[in-house]
């Protein structure tokens, strides 16, 4: 995986991106993680979040200017978050602790810090924190400046005094009553390594004419920040001022770059999106006495920010959720473990459990695309035989079979100028309805379309097989390029994203929209009795087809179908967990988007993708697929909360071809049988429902008997009188208990292993 | 070829009995299966283990507890190595 490819990828996921309050605030102060926890009520943990961005906590949070609050989502919702009067609580009720400072590296250059304001005290701390040794010269006697002279209800001086206390425990000296003009500077200047004049507002001196960015000023290790530079007075900003203003002093000092690397210092635009659909409006709380929060109204407060995020693609995909991370960190790993080939269980867990179904990109503001990225990083390590084969070994198996000379079948009559192609999964569970569909297109064409039974090669593509994948898809466009490339009727949204690989995308024509088309020939049956009201859950791969996602809606309403629209529809619709061949490979994935897709809706839901029908119908959903609510229900539909097994599926296939064969194209000839499908097994429910919850084919148990039969390679249990066949027809081997009755054969076990055993 | 990661798995999981089952036939060579060496191998390991094997033929039996039990286990691991 390319590495700025990558870096592209994870920089589109902004779900680390801090939100409008946090990048808003000079000082940056976690606000969302200290409401967070003032919606926890723990007061302690929000005291201390606001403390790792605020040093003088008592002073800012009684006069903070709350830059936030033009950055909170709040303020079209009832009013922004009282902000400032959170940050009081949290300093009021949460618990104070004793500041520590961590000197990593003792250093021997020494500081003068003039002013003993917001700002002068700020980087008086932080330069002390990296080491220097620091002095603070103060004009009065008190430490503070000019936040004392505001009104004594709101700041006391106990209040003042409580924080400044702070220096007690640093080695800072204070100097009260000096550095009052600027002939004490000049010799500060001679005496000190470095300089920072932190004054008032007001009192700019020509020489005091400092880069406001980095806070230089001409002279040499002459600093000058805070109010003196700036319009307004905010005290966060004060604050921002004088620690920045120690960075610049520190890398002046180590003589680095002032100005390299120092992006996100500054307030900036949040570039996080947060969906705002759900926001309740909620006006802001209102102390009941004086002009602070009780702790419950600070809780009432602090409940109402909404903790902006973006988790668009996480809310809405269940294996997003499932891994419990987002994009950003997922596109990481991926292509750590991808690119360095270690550490791949979690990653084979996460790549076979995407459906590719394309709603994280359709949700993402951004577009990124975990689909694309979990498509190509699973081709990779199947590529590379890191993925295990028998991974996707049983779907491949399944689709061989399908394109076998027993299930598929080429049919083009002379004159014909379209194809219908149903799919292989059509075949496999309403192999009747299949048929009924292709009369109806033979009449509404006069005969003129062909018939192909086979499949797309959907399951290669989606195990990463993209050779085998090629190779069908190749064998299908020569066949129909023979045909003189006739129009292609699909029923499958899967089989037109594979076909329009092969295929001009002009000659693919959805079934929907041709029967939408002529609906008004009287051909398609009339509608019988009354028509259930039905949610419309569209095919994932119908994502970018609105014409036929208008086809199939206009069909269920012809039919006097009431229709409902999904919450997930149309270009935000979901997949039902077969796309990607996750309910096989990723079964407790796919059972979660099977279910999160069946709980929209109490309504039966109105189907037009036979494997979602099949994946939700068999979790228990009542739906009614457009061909049913057309022709009436299949024959082999089995009762809700049932499916048809693998076993049927393919004796579907194989008796659809023979069908369509007889009844359409008598001069194809017979398929040649393998010797061992003629074994006829007997074969209790209970055994039955084991061997498919263990994904064994009857196929294969046929062929395991058949060949141990025929070689005497078998092994007898003397006590049961049990014989036993083992079969390793490819990656597994399957072991077969069973005992001869006449000409069948009565299975009592069957089961399979992967690992290979030899002499 | 042997890989310590396989060995030692197998090692782990596989101490117990190759068969609870006496007696075991094989119809071709009409000889009772033995305890004997055989080799496992999966994807990009391979490792010696013993089962039941007919001294004739060679024939191989593994059991269906042994099967879905600590072979799919293994496989797991292999698998998500």
């Amino acid at each position: 995986m390319d590495k700025e490819y990558i870096g592209a990828l994870e920089d589109k996921c902004i779900q680390d991106c801090p939100p409008g309050c946090q990048s808003l605030c000079p000082l940056h102060v976690d606000v969302r993680k200290m409401l967070e926890a003032i919606q926890k009520a723990d007061f302690n943990l929000a005291r201390s979040i606001y403390e790792r961005s605020v040093a003088f906590p008592g002073i800012l949070s009684r006069i903070c200017d709350a830059s936030c609050r033009s950055g909170c989502l709040r303020g079209d919702y009832g009013g922004a978050i009282d902000v400032p009067r959170l940050e009081e609580a949290a300093v009021l009720f949460g618990m104070k602790k004793a500041r520590k400072f961590r000197i990593l590296r003792k250093r021997s250059e020494r500081v003068a810090v003039v002013g003993g304001g917001l700002c002068g005290m700020t980087a008086a701390l932080t330069l002390y924190e990296k080491g220097y040794d620091v002095e603070l010269f103060e004009k009065s006697s008190s430490l503070g400046g000019c936040v004392r002279s505001i009104v004594l209800d709101i700041l006391t001086p106990d209040i003042i005094a409580e924080d400044v206390s702070v220096f007690d425990s640093t080695a800072v000296s204070i100097r009260l009553n000096s550095g009052r003009n600027a002939s004490e500077l000049e010799n500060l200047i001679e005496s000190y390594d470095a300089v920072l004049v932190a004054w008032g507002s007001g009192q700019a001196t020509r020489e005091l004419v400092a880069d406001i960015d980095t806070f230089i000023c001409r002279h040499s290790g002459l600093f000058a920040a805070g109010s003196l530079l700036r319009k307004n007075y905010s005290p966060s900003t004060s604050m921002s001022d004088g620690r920045r203003a120690a960075v610049s002093i520190d890398r002046y000092l180590q003589g680095v770059s002032l100005s390299a690397g120092r992006d996100g210092e500054l307030p900036f635009e949040s570039c996080l999106y947060t969906n705002t659909e759900t926001i309740v409006p909620s006006s802001v709380t209102v102390p009941a006495e004086g002009g602070s929060f009780r702790r419950d109204e600070a809780l009432t407060e602090a409940c109402r920010c909404v903790l902006c995020e973006c988790m668009e693609c996480v809310s809405a995909c269940k294996l997003l959720e499932h891994h419990g991370s987002y994009p950003k960190r997922y596109v990481r790993e991926l292509s750590n473990s991808v690119n360095q080939f270690y550490g791949v269980r979690k990653t084979k867990h996460m790549l076979n459990g995407c459906t590719d179904c394309g709603l994280c990109a359709e949700l993402c503001p951004n577009d990124l695309s975990m689909g694309e990225l979990c498509t190509m990083g699973k081709r990779e390590l199947v590529e590379r035989g890191i993925m295990p084969p028998a991974v996707h070994d049983f779907p491949i198996q399944d689709m061989i079979y399908s394109n076998s000379e027993q299930c598929s079948i080429r049919i083009f009559p002379e004159g014909a100028d379209s194809v219908y192609f149903p799919g292989c999964q059509m075949q496999a569970l309403m192999p009747d309805l299949l048929e009924k569909s292709y009369e109806s297109i033979l009449q509404m064409s006069s005969g003129r379309t062909g018939l192909y039974l086979g499949c797309c090669g959907a399951p290669a593509d989606w195990a990463g097989r993209i050779p085998l994948r090629d190779e069908i898809i190749e064998s299908f466009r020569t066949w129909w390029s023979g045909c003189g490339k006739p129009r292609i009727i699909y029923a499958c949204t899967s089989c037109r994203k594979i076909l329009a690989n092969a295929v001009d995308k002009e000659s693919l024509i959805s079934l929907w929209e041709i029967f939408d088309e002529k609906s008004s020939e009287n051909i398609l049956p009339a509608t019988v009795g009354e028509q259930p009201r039905l949610a419309i859950a569209d095919p994932c791969t119908s994502r970018y087809l609105p014409e036929v996602r208008s086809a199939a809606r206009s069909l269920f309403k012809r039919q006097g179908c009431e229709i409902e629209e999904l919450f997930y529809s149309g270009e935000l619709t979901r997949c039902c967990g077969f796309g990607g061949l996750v309910s096989l490979t990723e079964p407790e994935v796919g059972r979660l988007m099977v279910e999160a897709r069946i709980n929209e809706s109490n309504e039966d839901y109105g189907l037009y993708c036979v494997m979602c029908q099949d994946n939700f119908a068999s979790e228990g959903k009542s739906t009614r697929h457009i061909l049913e609510v057309l022709y009436g229900a299949s024959a082999h539909r089995k009762p809700p909360g049932s499916r048809i097994s693998y076993s049927e599926r393919q004796e579907n296939r194989r008796r659809a071809r023979e069908s369509v064969r007889r009844r359409w194209a008598s001069n194809h000839a017979l398929p040649a049988d393998d010797a061992w499908e003629n074994t006829r097994l007997l074969i209790s429910e209970e055994v039955a429902a084991r061997v498919e919850e263990r994904m064994i084919l009857y196929r294969d148990i046929q062929r395991a008997v058949f060949e141990a039969e025929l070689s005497g390679r078998r092994i007898l249990n003397p006590e049961t009188e049990h014989l036993i066949a083992s079969n390793k027809p490819g990656v597994v081997t399957y072991w077969v208990e069973y005992s001869l009755e006449g000409e069948a054969v009565r299975i009592h076990n069957a089961y399979s292993h992967r690992l290979e055993v030899m002499e | 070829m042997p890989t310590v990661t396989g060995s030692r798995l197998w090692s782990n999981y596989m101490k117990t009995e190759v068969s609870n089952i006496d007696g075991l036939l094989c119809e071709g060579c009409n000889l009772l299966l033995e305890a004997g060496k055989v080799h496992i191998r999966y994807m990009k390991s391979k490792f010696p283990a013993e089962l039941l094997v007919c001294p004739g033929c060679g024939l191989i039996y593994v059991p269906e507890e042994l099967a879905i039990g600590k072979m799919a286990e293994v496989e797991r691991t292999l698998e998500d190595k």
